[in-house]
């Protein structure tokens, strides 16, 4: 007996969410009690969760580079295992604004808190100078399949956390295996040290520049963060949250001109695709946040 | 036959009413202090384009805000420890305040208490209410206190050291036995509060927020709570030791009046004191304000409510319990309360719809509020007020949805939305979570 073929798509990198911290109100649009906070003249906080760059998520000076990928793409099938190189460094993205539904524990606890909307969509390298991608996958499915129409707050919390983390958990080993970062404390020394460069060099250049609020605000956080090394400003850095779930309900769009895929993903509503992935590694100065799972999508080959 | 040491003697029946009488006093206190600093902060300007403002001063305001909503927490935390004690000692929870403003009394002392905007006058009064006890007159403190007052006379402000030097006093005096004679399980500690998880470490016991409650149970650990009380805030004798809130309200004083730029203007002009419940000068006249303040009075309301059921936790189930923590205080003090008092400051205060003029969180109790003696009738009446508020926020989000709502109004549509979901979430949650109770860990 063999598992049916399915197509697996790895994906990792750093993302952006510029969120506000309990205790400040989930809707605090520049942080003042929490330790997340929109700085000088940046962008509200809004929430949202960004995959990649975008200019209402403008990357902070010597935060990680921002960007999730497709680090290796899969097809399971009877002949044994086969890479779509087609879709290695494809674009991994979460559409849509989502944010982290847990409006300072109202929805769910803390750590249980499921990504809504949860709207995926993996776009290839292009094909030629039209810029059409080879491959590009989407699929948003409800929050609650039996009643779509639905908002977060209106959805039981049993449903909630059935798409929600699994609560927080302290690893440092993975955070530290996925990023590269081990010390998080010599991280915000060193983050530090750097701004503070930069915030002299602006001072002496630029001293009415709106970077120095942002670079003033930035060190004040930070010097919080090393004076007290057991806050959450440093801790954070060595959490995750996984999440698992089956992406039901909602067709999927697949675009797949030249047959990369050499056969058919399932994009009915009832397709049970399933995604498990974790989220953690917080560095709450770049409002930066590691990234790193899986994709799992039936697949069908081609007769 | 009398067993002699079941026999309470008249003094001590007469110091234990006293200590009941003054940790009702405190209550009042902690209570009133934290209102006065929820106020000034939700007055404090966020963006530049409120004018007044630079970037850079924004900055240092966001720190200035950041402590001031620390001590506030703080004061919560305060007045837990001070229903703790009277929980401790067989007394029911106290949670009635006077309405702003009002004037305490002990000892012969006075102090005036009011709701004001941020400015130097309200940070100064704050830097008071926390004054160490005999500041000394070689200190920092009184140099930056009696600047450009030159009758500064400190004593009166020594009233909230006094009272709990009071109190401390009668809790080491009255025999034990006698005194803590409350149910230990009507407490509630960092254990009970909040069940915040996190695999592969431990942080059972740890507080939360700065919220740090311990168990009360005999007279070592009433007066330890009493030392945390006086330490932590008012009655310190550490002189502005940079961690008590004397210390925090000291340096934003120095900060605020050092800036040195005239144009700077922290707080957008809000009436002291603003109310609907009363007339007078600072009676809030503008009909779609009045409506807000009205949703803000009866939120209020229904979290004191539910407070006084929760600190008082007669024959509350464990799952009331939650259900009640669950309610009270993030969804209520900090999704309703904190986003309703912040857009009530940029509403007209007055029906001529001058925006010079604006109104502000009243913190106005109903003369008549106590605890709820009757367990079902409790959640019941919790619940309709629950409906209330709800109907309440959802005429309001209407006003502000609609197409002529004025611009002042229609920036603040989002905030009354969420507010209205939480509400509607709430009410739903608290009927729940009595049902299902606390996840387990």
């Amino acid at each position: 007996m063999t598992s049916p073929p399915n197509l697996i798509l790895e994906f990792s990198g750093w993302c952006m969410i510029r969120q506000p911290t309990d205790p400040d109100p989930y809707d605090e649009r520049r942080g003042v009690s929490g330790y997340t906070f929109a700085f000088g003249d940046e962008p509200d906080l809004n929430r949202v969760i960004y995959f990649h760059e975008s200019p209402a998520s403008p990357p902070r000076s010597h935060g990680p580079p921002i960007g999730v990928w497709v680090t290796s793409a899969t097809k399971t099938t009877p002949n044994g295992p086969q890479a779509i190189e087609a879709l290695v460094n494809a674009k991994f993205d979460l559409m849509s604004d989502p944010m982290l539904e847990n409006r300072n524990w109202t929805l769910t606890l803390p750590g249980y808190e499921p990504i809504v909307p949860f709207d995926v969509g993996i776009t290839s390298r292009s094909s030629g100078s039209d810029g059409t991608p080879l491959v590009s996958i989407r699929r948003a499915i409800p929050l609650d399949p039996k009643h779509p129409k639905l908002d977060a707050w209106q959805v039981s919390e049993d449903v909630l956390t059935t798409k929600g983390a699994t609560g927080m958990a302290f690893e440092p080993q993975t955070v530290g295996t996925a990023t590269g970062i081990w010390d998080f404390f010599q991280a915000a020394v060193d983050r530090r040290a750097a701004l503070r460069t930069d915030l002299e060099a602006l001072e002496r250049s630029k001293p009415h520049s709106p970077m120095v609020a942002q670079l003033k605000g930035r060190i004040a956080q930070l010097d919080f963060a090393i004076a007290n090394p057991n806050d959450r400003r440093i801790g954070i850095r060595q959490i995750i949250e996984r999440f698992g779930f089956d992406m039901l309900g909602g067709n999927a769009t697949i675009h797949d001109p030249t047959n990369v895929l050499a056969g058919s993903l399932q994009a009915t509503a009832e397709a049970d695709w399933r995604v498990d992935f974790w989220m953690g590694g917080w560095d709450c100065d770049a409002l930066a946040c590691y990234v790193q799972g899986a994709l799992q999508i039936p697949y069908s080959p081609a007769a | 036959m009398t067993d002699s040491a079941s026999v309470v003697r008249p003094a001590d029946v007469a110091k234990r009413k006293r200590v009941a009488l003054l940790l009702a006093q405190a209550a009042e206190l902690e209570h009133a202090a934290m209102c006065m600093y929820l106020f000034a902060s939700s007055t404090m300007k966020s963006t530049v384009a409120e004018g007044g403002v630079t970037l850079v001063q924004l900055e240092t305001m966001r720190q200035w805000r950041a402590h001031m909503m620390v001590v506030a927490r703080e004061e919560m935390e305060h007045l837990g420890i001070v229903l703790n004690l009277l929980s401790a000692i067989g007394e029911a929870p106290v949670l009635r305040r006077r309405n702003f403003p009002f004037t305490v009394e002990y000892g012969g002392d006075t102090l005036d208490l009011s709701l004001e905007p941020f400015s130097v006058r309200a940070v100064r009064s704050f830097a008071l209410l926390e004054m160490p006890q005999g500041l000394p007159r070689n200190s920092e403190g009184w140099r930056i206190l009696s600047a450009n007052d030159p009758h500064f006379s400190p004593k009166q402000f020594d009233l909230i050291a006094k009272l709990y030097d009071e109190i401390e006093h009668l809790v080491s005096t009255i025999p034990e036995a006698h005194l803590f004679i409350g149910p230990h399980d009507a407490q509630f500690v960092n254990d009970s509060l909040m069940p915040l998880t996190i695999r592969g470490i431990s942080i059972a016991g740890a507080p939360l927020y700065n919220v740090n409650l311990t168990a009360i149970t005999n007279r070592e650990t009433a007066v330890a709570a009493i030392k945390q009380l006086k330490e932590e805030g008012e009655g310190s004798r550490l002189e502005g030791g940079k961690e008590s809130h004397f210390g925090i309200f000291l340096d934003i004083l120095v900060a605020l009046t050092a800036h040195g730029d005239p144009a700077f203007q922290p707080a957008r002009p809000v009436v002291s004191n603003p109310t609907i419940a009363n007339t007078g000068p600072s009676r809030v006249t503008h009909p779609i304000t009045v409506r807000a303040m009205a949703l803000f009075d009866m939120c209020y309301e229904t979290l004191t409510v539910m407070l006084s059921r929760y600190f008082a936790a007669t024959d509350e189930t464990p799952d009331d319990i939650y259900a009640l923590e669950r309610a009270a205080f993030f969804p209520m003090m900090t999704t309703v309360i904190r986003p309703l008092a912040e857009c009530l400051t940029y509403m007209p205060a007055f029906e001529n719809g001058d925006q010079s003029v604006l109104a502000g969180p009243s913190f106005v109790l109903p003369s008549n509020i106590a605890f709820l003696p009757h367990h079902r009738a409790a959640f019941d009446l919790i619940t309709q007020d629950y409906t209330q508020a709800i109907d309440q926020a959802h005429e309001l989000k209407q006003l502000a949805a609609k197409r002529d709502a004025p611009a002042w109004l229609a920036a603040q549509a989002d905030r009354i939305t969420q507010v209205y979901q939480i509400l509607w979430r709430s009410r739903m949650n608290l009927a729940v979570n009595r049902k299902t109770g606390k996840p387990a860990p």
